[in-house]
């Protein structure tokens, strides 16, 4: 009977580093095992297999091809192997083997020389930028390439890509990058699709709200409740905006049902709206009153002047929109016995 | 208000228009006046200094506008007509005069091809 | 007068369902007291119309009572004559809402040219910034009026033009530079750095703000006697150009022109009083204007006399003066701008026919958006930048293109220059794109000043960067300060 070998006294110094403590396989004993002997030998098996006959035995079996070598390779190691559902290309068999590199086809063998050489082929040692740094004069700044690469993170196991790192960014998806209110005045503010010319409208409109004066609140008109005071609004001019908005916007609109009241009357019934519809009137009124304003300069900027003229008098409580909210809310609290509510089933 | 041969202009208005107003100078002719005195395309007559306005008078009355234009004018025609010409009879008749259709697009022919062609003129020129 | 019952009803009117249950109940205990009955109005016999009123039939016209109500009524009132231009034009500097930077040094006589600037956002003193509103320096379309005060950011063609001055003050040299670069890159506003650097350090200060108003005919002109070829010269364009000079250089903290005596006896048109200064010789030349021809040059040689400061003369919108003015000659014919006098002054000295012996420097800013195609000006400018980059490798000029030969001579030292020192005296500062760490730089005084909202960290400069197309601080502004979405 052949010694059996003590696993724990290798002769063999297996080059490898193991990652951590997750990498450990279960099975590391089997493959420890050193190949000269069979340790598994049984009498039962002997009977069946003479001792002559080495063809079942693991140094007589033919090696596999480089990829299952990589794979055994890389379940030692704990790496990840390469795909063997997936074919071997030809480059990586006979890679090392000159012989057989020697009666590749020439474009393989082409491959292989630029494959060697330093500089992908097609490829130029400068970058072509838009605006070089320095004026040309100095050499050409590559800003793209001094980035330091981020770290790399282990991957959890399981994943293929990393984790998302909470919170997502506001402006990370496309359709909805702008601020919900600034978006909203940009659509209402454009016309015959000019979409351009509405934006640039709205940055005029927002630089305009930054340098104009401190707002005074009028009592009789209070605005949301939680605004932040006056001072804070110019440096913040988004939230100035959709404060004069959301201040003003009513909070319902009279739908009248014809004929509802008898003898040819309509009926008029509160509906309540919802955040977007509310915006939408408000923002149309305050529009609607901009433009009825008289304006003393020219040029492109009229209209933006006038528009941020009348969110500053909507936030200082001098504007009409606010008497128009206010008929709208009389008229409905008038009309609230109209209100007709779905039965509960 | 500055004169500017006689006839009365706004301070107001460009020099270049004010020119036009005169029979017989147009957008080529006021150009080449003004050239000649240095007088910016876009003056106005109020900017000009009285030498200016003078040396302005000076050339208008070198040249043939307004009543002499007019009477060179319809000397011409009547000459034209005088002579029983083929083109002294279309003026007469006021026809088109330098064969064009007749039997539609004559209006402007019947408006202004008369004996008495140019208008009656201005007073004080 | 509704009865009680419908008042205390009313007053407990709600929307919840168990207040409707209980209401409900109530109504039925009540007897019919219907508060808001409609059956009044559905019992009633139907409304005719009245028997007055035409019946509306199509084809019939009605009075219209809504026309005209949602127009706006025209009073008649407009405002004065000049006011719109004036709001359209003006200048705004300062915005009270924005915060103060302390952090903000101003530039001083002493360190304003050192190179250890470079990176460093650097206010504007007040009375610098006096001279260059008397000067026409700054521009509407620039975003001076979103900050506290105005401030630059020292980059590196600053510092360049920084050196250009230094060795200008120290050695009496006159150098001259052509400001290039593409549009929004800070032509104009380095411009403006150059002004503010030669104010704080006490330069005489000429600028020509836009060459386009005194090539485009929109002011006087009149021939030059004895001169050959006829030259044209500007009477009110240099009445208000001396008016700017005085202003600007003549500040309260620093009445250089006044403490100046006219030693040169200039011939004049009028007299000046005896033992003049300079200041009494400009306000002769603005009150005066068919004199302020002579009042210019006058001025000019004694401001060449020695012992006097360096001369800063600057222009923007070169390409304007490189080709004809729209004026016409007595033949009709175009002329050159090179024949009008104002021009022809900073083509000498710009092209190195003259010199200024106390040193100084020439600027001659270039723009993008406004100017028209001058295969000349940009031929010359073409060449000079790309021997800054590579000597060897120069453009050639293209035969087919109708270049014109005067431009082509004035610039020949920029295109075919024969002088080999450092410094040339006819060159291009090139304006490029900022570098990384200037965009850090100005992005936290903008962020300081409470314009950007946002964390400046290493992403969010990079991408405000590459936005600007690799640093163009044009772009850059608008991307970060602008809310030009």
């Amino acid at each position: 009977m052949p010694p059996r070998l003590n696993v724990l006294s290798l002769a063999r110094a297996i080059p490898y580093r193991p990652k951590g403590q997750a990498q450990w396989l279960s099975r590391p004993a089997a493959r420890l095992a050193p190949t000269q002997t069979r340790t598994y030998s049984d009498a039962k098996d002997e009977d069946k297999v003479p001792a002559a006959d080495r063809s079942k035995r693991i140094d007589a079996k033919p090696l596999g091809h480089v990829s299952e070598e990589a794979s055994a390779m890389a379940d030692i190691t704990g790496g990840e192997g390469p795909d063997l559902s997936q074919g071997t290309p030809v480059q990586d068999i006979v890679r090392g083997d000159k012989k057989a590199e020697e009666k590749l086809p020439k474009v393989m063998k082409e491959q292989l020389k630029s494959n060697a050489s330093s500089a992908p082929k097609g490829s130029r040692s400068y970058s072509t930028s838009t605006t070089p740094i320095g004026g040309g004069s100095g050499a050409f700044d590559m800003g793209l390439m001094s980035m330091t690469s981020p770290p790399a993170e282990a991957v959890a196991p399981g994943l293929k890509f990393e984790m998302p790192v909470l919170p997502l960014p506001k402006d990370g998806h496309l359709k909805h990058r702008y601020d919900p209110v600034v978006d909203q005045v940009t659509n209402l503010l454009m016309r015959h699709g000019m979409k351009s010319v509405a934006q640039r409208n709205m940055a005029l409109i927002l630089q305009q709200l930054r340098t104009a004066s401190v707002p005074t609140i009028n009592p009789q008109r209070p605005l949301l409740p939680g605004a932040p005071p006056p001072s804070h609004l110019p440096l913040n001019p988004v939230l100035y905006l959709t404060l004069a908005i959301d201040s003003v916007s009513p909070l319902l609109r009279i739908r009248n049902m014809k004929g509802a009241a008898g003898g040819g009357v309509a009926l008029p019934i509160p509906v309540p709206l919802g955040q977007r519809q509310r915006r939408r009137t408000a923002i149309q009124w305050i529009l609607g009153a901009a433009s009825k304003r008289k304006t003393n300069t020219s040029g492109k900027t009229g209209y933006a002047q006038r528009v941020a003229s009348e969110i500053i008098s909507v936030i200082e409580g001098r504007s009409s929109v606010w008497d128009r909210r206010n008929m709208v809310h009389k008229a409905g609290i008038s009309a609230r016995a109209n209100i007709v509510l779905p039965r509960k089933r | 208000m500055p004169f500017i041969s006689n006839i009365n202009f706004t301070e107001g208005t460009l020099v270049k228009r004010s020119l036009e107003t005169f029979f017989g100078i147009g957008p080529k002719v006021s150009q080449s006046i003004m050239a000649r005195f240095h007088i910016q395309p876009w003056a106005k007559v109020g900017s000009l200094k009285a030498s200016t306005l003078l040396d302005l008078t000076a050339e208008l009355s070198n040249m043939k506008i307004e009543n002499d234009l007019r009477r060179e004018i319809q000397d011409s025609i009547i000459r034209l007509k005088d002579m029983g010409s083929y083109r002294g009879r279309r003026h007469a008749m006021g026809l088109p005069v330098r064969g064009q259709r007749t039997r539609t697009q004559i209006a402007t022919a019947r408006k202004l091809n008369r004996t008495l062609r140019g208008g009656d003129g201005r007073l004080g020129m | 007068m509704p009865p009680p019952t419908c008042l205390r009803s009313f007053s407990q009117l709600s929307l919840d369902s168990a207040a409707r249950a209980s209401m409900a109940s109530r109504a039925r205990a009540h007897a019919q007291m219907a508060c808001f009955s409609t059956s009044a109005a559905r019992y009633a016999n139907p409304v005719s119309k009245k028997k007055g009123m035409a019946q509306t039939k199509k084809g019939n016209k009605t009075l219209n009572v809504k026309k005209g109500r949602n127009t706006v009524q025209d009073t008649g009132k407009r405002p004065a004559q000049g006011e719109r231009k004036a709001a359209r034009k003006r200048i705004v500097l300062t915005n009270d809402n924005a915060l103060e930077v302390a952090t903000l040094k101003d530039m001083t006589k002493a360190d304003v040219l050192s190179e250890a600037n470079q990176g460093r956002v650097l206010g504007i003193p007040e009375a610098t910034v006096d001279a260059l509103r008397a000067v026409e320096a700054f521009k509407t379309t620039q975003g001076w009026s979103l900050f506290r005060r105005p401030a630059t950011l020292m980059r590196k063609e600053t510092i360049e033009l920084a050196k250009v001055m230094k060795a200008a003050e120290d050695d009496k040299k006159t150098l001259r530079r052509v400001l290039s670069g593409e549009r929004l890159s800070g032509k104009s506003t380095l411009l403006l750095q150059g002004l503010s650097m030669a104010f704080v350090r006490q330069w005489i200060v000429i600028n020509l703000p836009e060459a386009q108003d005194i090539i485009n005919a929109h002011t006087e002109y009149a021939p030059l006697p004895d001169s050959q070829p006829t030259q044209y010269t500007q009477e009110t364009y240099t009445a208000s150009l001396l008016s700017q000079i005085l202003k600007a250089n003549n500040t309260a903290e620093n009445p250089m022109l006044e403490k100046i005596k006219v030693t040169t006896s200039p011939a004049l048109p009028l007299a000046l009083p005896a033992d003049a200064t300079l200041k009494q010789l400009i306000e002769l030349g603005i009150v005066n204007p068919e004199a302020s021809w002579p009042v210019f040059v006058a001025l000019w040689q004694e401001l060449t006399q020695p012992g006097r400061p360096p001369i800063m003369l600057a222009v923007d919108g070169t390409a304007h003066m490189m080709k004809e003015s729209d004026y016409l000659n007595a033949e009709v014919k175009p002329i050159h701008s090179f024949d009008l006098t104002i021009i022809r002054h900073f083509i000498d000295h710009l092209s190195g026919a003259k010199s200024l012996p106390n040193g100084g420097v020439i600027l001659a800013a270039t723009s993008q958006s406004n100017a028209p195609s001058t295969p000349a000006l940009d031929f010359s400018v073409q060449v000079a930048e790309a021997r800054q980059v590579d000597p060897s490798k120069t453009p050639r000029w293209n035969p087919y293109k109708n270049i014109d030969p005067r431009v082509m001579e004035a610039l020949k030292d920029l295109h075919s220059p024969t002088a080999k020192e450092q410094l040339k005296p006819l060159d291009v500062i090139k304006v490029g794109g900022l570098s990384k760490d200037e965009a850090r730089s100005i992005m936290e005084y903008y962020a300081e000043s409470g314009m950007l909202r946002a964390k400046i960290d290493d992403g969010f400069v990079t991408e405000k960067w590459s936005l600007a197309g690799m640093g163009n601080i044009g772009e850059l502004e608008r991307a970060s300060v602008r809310l030009r979405i």
